[in-house]
């Protein structure tokens, strides 16, 4: 019975101009650890898996996805503001040091976003550099 | 013999440059704050926000996530971003938190201090970006 109330199901688009990707130089690593480890919930290129055509899952899985995109959207990077470019840039800082992100929930389903210490710091450190880079 | 008498007098005059220069030994000047709080804003943070984002605060997240005090000595685009925060906290009205003005009602901000700090960070931002 709860298979008739899925939720619906947030949209998602291939074509994104103003994706990040399409205004800044990201290096390879760090463009595929945002690809498989953030672009699910803060993109609008969201894979879903199978699980989430289960409700009640799915129920928290648009959530999350709805959310995520709320508070970052790497799709529409270049709408925002450089102010705001650099709030978000903070904010991913910040959540990256206080292992925040990725959601542990996310993590448990997705071996690939458990990011490594590297992989971690290689984030961080291209954060900084392109809020650096935004104000020169 | 002749060859050795340039590089030893250069050596000589080296030498005797680093006792009489105080490069080595003056301290670098602290840097320069990158901003300074207005004074009426600096009351409102006093009042209002002050007693959990200081150094000795016993929350530890707030402390973790902004010290008034600190701010002036971050990166250029670390205040930003803060300030960015900041605007979007008051924008939201989450701050002081609700736990804390079911204890502390006359901490949360008024209309006018909302209105006052948003427009101050929001004129600090741009400067700082240089828009």
């Amino acid at each position: 019975m709860l298979q008739f109330f899925r939720g619906d199901y947030p949209e998602t688009r291939t074509q994104n101009p103003l994706d990040i990707h399409s205004s800044i130089e990201i290096s390879d690593e760090v463009s595929g650890i945002l690809k498989s480890t953030c672009y699910d919930c803060h993109s609008m290129e969201t894979n879903f898996p199978w699980y989430s055509h289960v409700s009640p899952i799915s129920w928290r899985i648009f959530q999350h996805i709805e959310m995520g995109r709320a508070d970052l959207n790497f799709s529409d990077w270049n709408d925002l503001s450089k102010r705001k470019k650099l709030g978000k840039l903070n904010d991913i800082i910040e959540e990256l040091e206080d292992d925040e992100m990725p959601l542990k929930s996310y993590r448990r389903f997705h071996s690939e976003a458990r990011l490594s210490e590297d992989e971690k710091r290689a984030l961080i450190i291209w954060a900084k550099e392109t809020s650096n880079d935004l104000l020169n | 013999m002749k060859n050795y008498i340039i590089p030893t007098l250069f050596t000589i005059f080296l030498c005797l440059s680093s006792f009489t220069s105080t490069d080595s030994v003056t301290p670098t000047d602290p840097q320069e704050p990158l901003f300074e709080y207005d004074q009426a804003i600096m009351a409102i943070i006093e009042n209002k926000c002050m007693g959990c984002h200081n150094p000795e605060a016993r929350n530890e997240k707030a402390r973790e996530k902004l010290q008034w005090e600190k701010l002036t000595s971050m990166s250029k685009a670390e205040v930003v971003g803060k300030f960015d925060k900041i605007i979007e906290i008051l924008d939201e009205g989450s701050m002081p938190p609700e736990k804390m003005l079911a204890r502390f009602p006359d901490k949360a901000l008024t209309k006018k201090e909302t209105r006052m700090m948003k427009e101050w960070f929001e004129v600090m931002a741009d400067e700082l970006i240089g828009e």
